[in-house]
């Protein structure tokens, strides 16, 4: 039963759709992570929220320079409306990964992981339904039956790799999401309101999604398992993933 | 121990519409150890449908089959690692390379990569091993399915017709292979449409018509059973030829240009001598050859049927 187990593990990271997943997503990611270098502002908050009233003045051209000059110092504003400068912090955050309640009450929007998530909870769904499905699509299932008869084990090895392979997927895709948005974050960011409670919320997150794009592939292995092929399994299970994006916190 | 036994093995097939369809009619089988078994019959004769209830692939209908002593439905598991099998055309990933899907069954049993190497060279796949497996000929993937079948040394093989798609030299050179392996002690469970083609590698046969064995034993034995050997007789006056004999209380039959001569009762020294004194000479006297085809075509005589 390891060996089977080991064995789809090993089938299921050499197939070809992986593969090519792979690839499309870390392209995506190399591309969310240079967006974000470039996009990224160093500028001290205040500053920025001072920058922000100032360009606010353009409204009214004809007292644009009394507006201006009415305009308060970054120290002022840091002191007498700290609400308005936390919204105009952009520097990346490190909570941004995937905020929690305190980060989001002091303005931090993004959600890099909750993004990844939410795709790969459709991904695992055609990963799992195709792994077992190409079995059917190529009769290959008659030539491993002919050397593991017992049905029932190759249909547990199979979902358990399904899932295995869909959550491993995933923790990769989010360790590379972590490494290209590193180098904005270490020359611009802030670690502001990553603290313990953070990093536990961070953990819970990624164990609780995780453990749903395991499950939506083993889910969607189970109905090509039933359907003995591909596209109904994916047909069925798309929907459904796409619709249960809210329990990752959407 | 008998390493194949079948009994009254029953399959139908049903489609959505209800239409049913016999594969195997209460079939008896049963395969001694060591040697090579030669499974015979005509196309949809179910040859393969035999085989996929023997592995478990497919439920009969009724009756039961055993490998090695364990029920194919129930208990394969626990000798499966002694069977080598292909099903009809061998199926593995189209993607990966012959070598990489060997290479997944054998480590479902710890098996080396030296072995895999050593079983893609012995079926002459040793130079392609590393193509895909979608860009094999169909005598290749056959090769390779053989290769999967031999790659953990079992002590049954069951192979559905392995040289299906061979070159002229690839079946004489799988041929060989069976018949190596069958002297080796193995049992080979070899199937096939083309009667003649194994007749000279089994040791055993069994020829199935319709779902049902219609003759099973050794080859001689079953060679015996579609009648005696028959003597092809040219000469001048066939007619008149045949009448002496018929007087000598031998039966002939005429056939084209030519007398056709049962050898049962009788042998080539009394036909030519009762042809001789009735001042008939023949300019040939030929024993025809039975082979397994012949058996088959006699014994199916008169059934119209498919
Ligand atoms: N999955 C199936 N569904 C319906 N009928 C089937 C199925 N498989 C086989 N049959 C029918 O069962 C009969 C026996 O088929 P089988 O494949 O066992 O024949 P075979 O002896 O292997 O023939 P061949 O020499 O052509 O390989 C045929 O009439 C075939 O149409
Ligand atoms: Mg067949």
């Amino acid at each position: 039963m390891m060996r089977l187990f080991v064995t789809e593990v090993d089938r299921g990271l050499s197939r070809r759709l992986v593969r090519v997943l792979m690839l499309v997503g870390l392209c995506g990611l190399l591309v969310v992570g240079v967006v974000a270098f470039v996009g990224a502002e160093d500028r001290d908050p205040a500053e920025q929220a001072r920058a922000a009233l100032v360009d606010s003045c353009d409204y009214q051209p004809e007292y644009r320079a009394e507006c201006v000059a009415q305009v308060p110092s970054a120290e002022e504003l840091r002191v007498d409306d700290p609400e308005f400068v936390l919204v105009n912090d952009n520097r990346p955050h490190l909570t941004e990964l995937w905020p929690d309640d305190d980060a989001r009450e002091a303005g931090v929007t993004n959600g890099f992981f909750l993004a990844t998530a939410i795709i790969f909870l459709m991904v695992a769904v055609v990963l799992g339904a195709s792994l077992v499905g190409a079995d059917y699509s190529s009769r290959s299932i008659e030539t491993l039956l002919t050397w593991e008869p017992r049905r029932i084990r190759v249909a547990l090895a199979k979902l358990l790799a399904a899932g295995v392979v869909a959550f491993a997927l995933y923790l990769v895709f989010l360790l590379v999401q972590t490494l290209v948005l590193l180098p904005s974050l270490l020359v611009f960011g802030t670690t502001e309101g990553a603290d313990s409670e953070w990093f536990a919320h961070l953990l819970a997150m990624v164990g609780q999604t995780g453990a749903l794009v395991a499950g939506f592939a083993i889910a969607g292995g189970a109905v090509a398992l039933f359907a003995r092929n591909t596209g109904g399994a994916i047909g069925v299970f798309l929907p459904i993933s796409w619709a249960s994006r809210s329990w990752c916190g959407a | 121990m008998r390493v194949i036994e079948v009994e009254q093995l029953r399959k139908e097939y049903r489609s959505l519409t209800g239409r049913k369809t016999v594969a195997v009619a209460g079939l008896d089988l049963s395969v001694p150890e060591g040697g090579v078994f030669g499974f015979l019959g005509p196309n949809g004769s179910g040859k393969t449908t035999t085989i996929r209830c023997l592995l478990g692939l497919v439920r009969p209908s009724a009756g039961r089959s055993r490998v090695l002593g364990a029920d194919s439905q129930r208990h394969l598991g626990s000798v499966i690692s002694r069977v080598g099998a292909i099903v009809e055309t061998p199926a593995f990933y189209p993607n990966c390379s012959g070598r990489r899907n060997l290479g997944f069954l054998a480590s479902l049993r710890g098996i080396s990569d030296e072995r895999v190497d050593a079983v893609l060279e012995r079926v002459g796949l040793g130079d392609r091993g590393r193509d895909p497996f979608r860009a094999y000929s169909l005598g290749m993937k056959q090769r390779l399915g053989l290769a999967a079948a031999l790659l953990q040394d079992p002590d049954v093989l069951l192979l559905d017709e392995p040289a299906n798609g061979l070159d002229p030299a690839g079946i004489v050179e799988i041929r060989e292979l069976i018949r190596s392996l069958g002297e080796e002690g193995r049992t080979v469970f070899v199937s096939s449409h083309l009667l003649g083609e194994v007749q000279q590698m089994c040791d055993r046969v069994a020829i199935l018509n319709h779902g049902q064995c219609i003759a099973q034993g050794t080859v001689d034995e079953v060679l015996a059973s579609g009648g005696a050997a028959q003597l092809v007789v040219r000469v001048d006056e066939p007619e008149r030829a045949r009448e002496v004999l018929e007087r000598a209380g031998i039966p002939a039959t005429p056939e084209q240009e030519h007398l056709v001569v049962d050898l049962s009762g009788t042998d080539g020294a009394r036909v030519s001598r009762a042809l001789a004194e009735a001042g008939l000479y023949p300019h040939e006297l030929s024993p025809r050859q039975v082979d397994l085809e012949t058996v088959f075509l006699r014994l199916t005589e008169g059934d119209t049927s498919g």
